[in-house]
């Protein structure tokens, strides 16, 4: 997915939880600049988000979110990650997690 | 590090919004259910329903039927406010009723404290952040250390108590009380009435003390923070002074030290041994008796791994034995510098936490199949003995190599079935919450742990069953392919003269690991050079003859002493290598077909195939982890400083005079020495050594346990009336055996009778140790030569189910005693509740909690009460009908 396509998701998502309809991201953009991004709607926004592209925040991640940059950047090496997930398998098939391993249970 | 930063390492836990304000102050805003949400009980409550909440892990919280919304405030100021109702939550919304719909505010509002609840269980799982809790209400360590054990349900957390106390300090003062609870020290809070009168300066300095002190290995940028090597088993014994160290949680002993013999090699052939280095080979000929050390399984909160299972424990401990194989061939695990002073430094930032209980399996060399094997698959299938594996997220590398990986897999499958892998790259650093290690079963090069290796066969046996391999090859020969080492040089040459003793060629790295465990278990004889698939004779059954090819300048004993130990019939020829250029175990050789030729004819001298022994099972399998107890909170309170018990028994003796005198638990008899009365003793092994006859008109010897003597013995018969003074002191030191002999003793007695019971206040509560032989846990008491069992049970036993009777708990040196008066012999209510006493003693959630509650609720009187206790007996028995 291109930063453009997560960009948009991200903006349809702010628009709808922060009720501003002509709300246009820029990757600069601070609380500052959205006034009704608050700490209150920050939570909703990341429940959206995670709804939306399929993943969770961890703490060091929201720690570590200043400006729309820094939620891009997540959500990309997020979905880079996942990417790279699918392609690092081994038996070719692209439905083996590497990350987890599930032995089975004796037969 | 700059404010904002610092404070970002800590999460509030509520009782006000001052910590929250504290964050904002610094220009942080983290996201916390309890960072601006407030218990509406009293405060003096807050603490408990916080706890209560923590317990039930706040089911339901975000529920909407639980969610109400008011406007609130007065008319020129109204604010929608949020009332949780299921825990008592109350938060402000700052925004006015004009402006949202509340039906619609109600459900984002159940979104969001879903949310947060979710973020607070991962928090406390990761253990990452400092939990902070203050309360303006008197809050003491009890409290605090009830908080933690709540908070540790869910995770290794370190809790930060923040006290506004001038006594325990200056501001900014934070004290390590116990492993995972500081205490803070502020000068004031700000009231609930003005929140915004806060001392920002000396929440500061506590955070930073507070960080500092927690020793987290990521509480300062990556490259700051010293590494020193250290070995495990010092680390577990410096322990004992230390809780703190290493951030050990727990200790267990898998295995105790043991010794073993290996059966040197039948036949050796050295005549191309590097005569340089054939003493090294001959030395360890001759040490066929080898000891190993007990097998360890701590578990570290918030370590690191690195590199090929390098441990660094949270304060900064790299452990020995984790990378000795590293270390001593002056190798630096990845992710770290070695300075010039020895120690090391963190210069790559963890890639991930890991917040499950994770069983570390990684090992030097771990991706040279033979120390797998060895190393990591024997140390699981013993652990497999001992542990659930399914409990935890077994660590092992990740390779590319698709049959390597393949083979480690099925491995896994068979030593542990329905386990939870994670593959952790050699060049990442990882943090785990709750890390499981296991000290090595293999040092190389020798000392391998028999019974891992033992655990490896039977459990590999049990998984491929009946199963043989396809085709079946009696004689099976193994030579590396070109381009692996050692490389036999006239690999044809002998391939054609292991045919006529009809060997077959086999490559175990293409085959299953099924019918790779069935080819050696069914092998009549293996012949091949010593690479990495050689270790694969661990498969093989007692008796089989193994023939090992290597280059004369490889001595190594590795295998030699894998089939000296596993009962095979091992010979070993040396050829010469054809150069120099690599390491050992790396140069090509050849074999000299003629010198081959002697060792298979004398081998071989006869043509029945030599019947392979039926292998005995070594490891018999436990129950799950039956050995590894949580470490519980060190609480060592200090010791008693009255008069010694046998000091205050002497002067029972003299100012009581009783007639009768009834002791169980005897031991060497100095309690019984100063009895001057018809006295009965009963003890299981009376080992007695003093001068117990002076001063007795009559003395009852019995040696058996108490329960037997009053199964056969009448006691009042025995010594002709009442019991007037009795002493209970063991042998066994468990409160239901020390419960039954009082509920015997009882029955003999009379309003006057006076019970002594030893050994009911303990100084913590590894002292308290139920079982005796339970040194790890009881290696962490201050005094390790002192046990007490727990006998201290008894008291909390008798003040619920008999309040009538009179208990005084004196501090007598040096583990305390209890005088019991106003026995009834007509009571039956301890004997009818035994078993429910019982029952609900062993329910106890936390024996370390009740212990504390115990010690907390105790009227320890001084020993020098012991008049005024007299004198209370006397105005009872004046007053007595």
């Amino acid at each position: 997915m291109h930063d453009t396509e997560i960009l948009a998701g991200m903006t349809e998502i702010f628009r709808d939880v922060l009720d501003e309809p002509a709300l246009c991201l820029a990757e600069a953009m601070t609380p500052a600049d959205i006034p009704a991004w608050d700490s209150l709607r920050m939570v909703l926004l990341l429940a959206a988000l995670e709804e939306r592209f399929k993943i969770r925040f961890t703490t060091l991640e929201t720690d570590r979110i200043h400006c729309v940059g820094d939620i891009l950047e997540i959500l990309r090496r997020n979905l880079l990650a996942d990417h790279q997930l699918a392609e690092k398998t081994f038996d070719g098939k692209h439905n083996v997690p590497i990350e987890e391993v599930r032995v089975p249970p004796a037969s | 590090m700059d404010l904002d930063q610092l404070v970002m390492r800590f999460e509030s836990l509520g009782d006000s919004c001052e910590f929250g304000l504290v964050q904002r102050q610094a220009g942080a805003e983290p996201l916390g259910l309890l960072r601006f949400a407030g218990f509406t009980v009293p405060a003096e409550q807050r603490l408990e329903v916080l706890i209560a909440a923590l317990d039930r892990g706040f089911e339901g919280l975000g529920d909407p039927d639980t969610i109400e919304i008011t406007a609130e405030g007065p008319p020129d100021h109204r604010e929608l406010i949020v009332r949780e109702r299921a825990y008592g939550l109350l938060y402000h919304t700052f925004l006015n009723p004009t402006d949202v719909d509340v039906a619609k505010l109600r459900q984002l509002e159940s979104i969001r404290l879903r949310y947060l609840r979710r973020k607070l269980l991962a928090d406390l799982a990761s253990a990452e952040k400092i939990f902070v809790w203050k309360c303006n209400a008197d809050i003491d360590v009890d409290g605090a250390r009830r908080l933690l054990a709540a908070l540790r349900r869910h995770g290794p957390v370190t809790l930060l108590w923040v006290c506004a106390d001038p006594a325990f300090g200056a501001v900014g003062t934070v004290e390590h009380i116990e492993i995972g609870l500081l205490r803070g020290v502020i000068d004031r809070f700000a009231p609930y009435h003005a929140i915004a009168d806060i001392n920002h300066a000396g929440w500061f300095a506590v955070c930073a003390a507070a960080l500092a002190l927690a020793g987290s290995s990521d509480a300062q940028p990556a490259g700051s923070r010293t590494i020193i090597v250290s070995a495990l088993r010092d680390l577990v014994r410096r322990a004992v002074d230390d809780p703190s160290l290493g951030g050990m949680r727990g200790v267990a002993t898998l295995l105790p030290a043991d010794t073993y013999t290996w059966s040197t090699p039948e036949l050796r052939d050295d005549t191309f041994l590097d005569p340089n280095r054939q003493d090294e080979l001959y030395a360890y000929d001759a040490a066929t008796l080898q000891a190993h050390d007990d097998v360890l399984k701590v578990v570290l909160e918030r370590a690191l791994v690195a590199s090929q299972g390098a441990v660094i424990t949270q304060d900064g401990h790299l452990l020995r034995e984790s990378c000795w194989e590293f270390l001593d061939g002056g190798l630096v695990p990845y992710g770290m510098e070695r300075g010039a002073d020895g120690t090391f430094r963190i210069v790559a930032a963890p890639a991930r936490t890991v917040p499950e209980p994770a069983l570390l399996l990684k090992r030097p060399w771990w991706l040279s199949y033979r120390h797998f094997l060895i190393d990591a698959a024997s140390l699981l299938a013993f652990a497999a003995t001992r542990l659930d594996l399914t409990r935890f997220r077994l660590v092992i590398g990740l390779t590319h190599d698709v049959k390597a990986r393949q083979a480690i897999l099925d491995l896994l499958t068979m030593l542990a079935p329905g386990a939870t892998v994670l593959e952790q790259p050699d060049n990442e650093i990882w943090r785990f919450a709750d890390l499981h290690y296991i000290t090595p079963v293999h040092v190389p090069p020798l000392c391998k742990v028999p019974a891992a290796l033992a655990a490896l066969r039977t459990r590999a046996y049990e998984a491929i069953g009946s199963h043989v391999a396809d085709p079946p090859r009696p004689r099976l020969l193994m030579l590396p392919e070109p381009g692996e080492q050692p490389y036999l040089d006239n690999h044809a040459e002998i391939v054609a003269l292991c045919a006529e003793f009809g060997f077959v060629l086999i490559a175990p790295e293409q085959l299953s690991m099924a019918d790779r465990i069935a080819l050696f278990r069914d092998a009549n004889s293996v012949l091949g050079v010593r690479s990495p698939q050689f270790a694969n004779i661990a498969f093989c059954r007692p008796g089989t003859p193994v023939i090992a090819l290597a280059p004369g300048d490889w001595p190594d004993p590795f295998y030699a002493e894998l089939a000296g130990q596993s009962g095979l019939s091992y010979v070993e020829i040396f050829g010469p290598p054809l150069s120099r250029d690599a390491g050992p175990s790396q140069n090509p050789f050849r074999i000299e077909p003629e010198a081959l030729r002697r060792v298979l004819t004398k081998v071989f001298a006869s043509d029945a195939p030599r019947a392979a022994p039926v292998m005995q099972p070594v490891v018999s399998p436990q129950s799950e982890e039956i050995i590894f107890e949580r470490f519980l909170p060190v609480v060592a309170y200090p010791e008693h400083r009255g008069d010694i018990y046998l000091s205050v028994l002497a002067e029972l003796h003299r100012r009581l005079r009783p007639r009768t005198y009834v002791e169980i638990g005897t031991q060497q008899g100095q309690a019984l020495a100063l009895a001057r009365c018809i006295a009965v003793a009963v003890d299981p092994h009376l080992p007695l050594q003093e001068s117990v006859l002076r001063g007795k008109p009559e003395l009852h010897l019995f040696r058996m346990t108490g329960d037997t003597f009053f199964s056969r013995h009448d006691l009042m018969r025995t010594l002709g009336g009442a019991v007037s003074l009795a002493f209970l002191d063991g042998p066994m030191l468990h409160y239901d055996r020390i419960l039954r002999d009082f509920i015997h003793l009882e029955r003999c007695s009379s309003q006057h009778t006076m019970v002594v019971i030893h050994d009911v206040v303990p100084l913590d509560v590894y002292m308290a140790c139920r079982d005796r032989l339970d040194d790890f846990r009881r290696f962490r008491t201050k005094r390790l030569d002192w046990w007490t069992g727990d006998v201290w049970k008894i008291i909390v036993v008798l003040e619920k189910y008999r309040p009538d009777l009179v208990i005084d708990v004196l501090d007598a040196a040096p583990t305390g005693i209890a005088l019991v008066q106003n026995l009834s012999p007509d009571s039956t209510t301890l004997s009818d509740q035994f078993d429910q006493i019982v029952r609900e003693v062993a329910a106890w959630p936390d024996e370390a909690a009740a212990f504390a509650a115990y010690r907390a609720q105790l009227r320890l009187r001084p020993t020098a009460d012991l008049d005024t206790i007299l004198a209370e007996r006397e105005r009872r028995r004046q007053h007595a009908p």
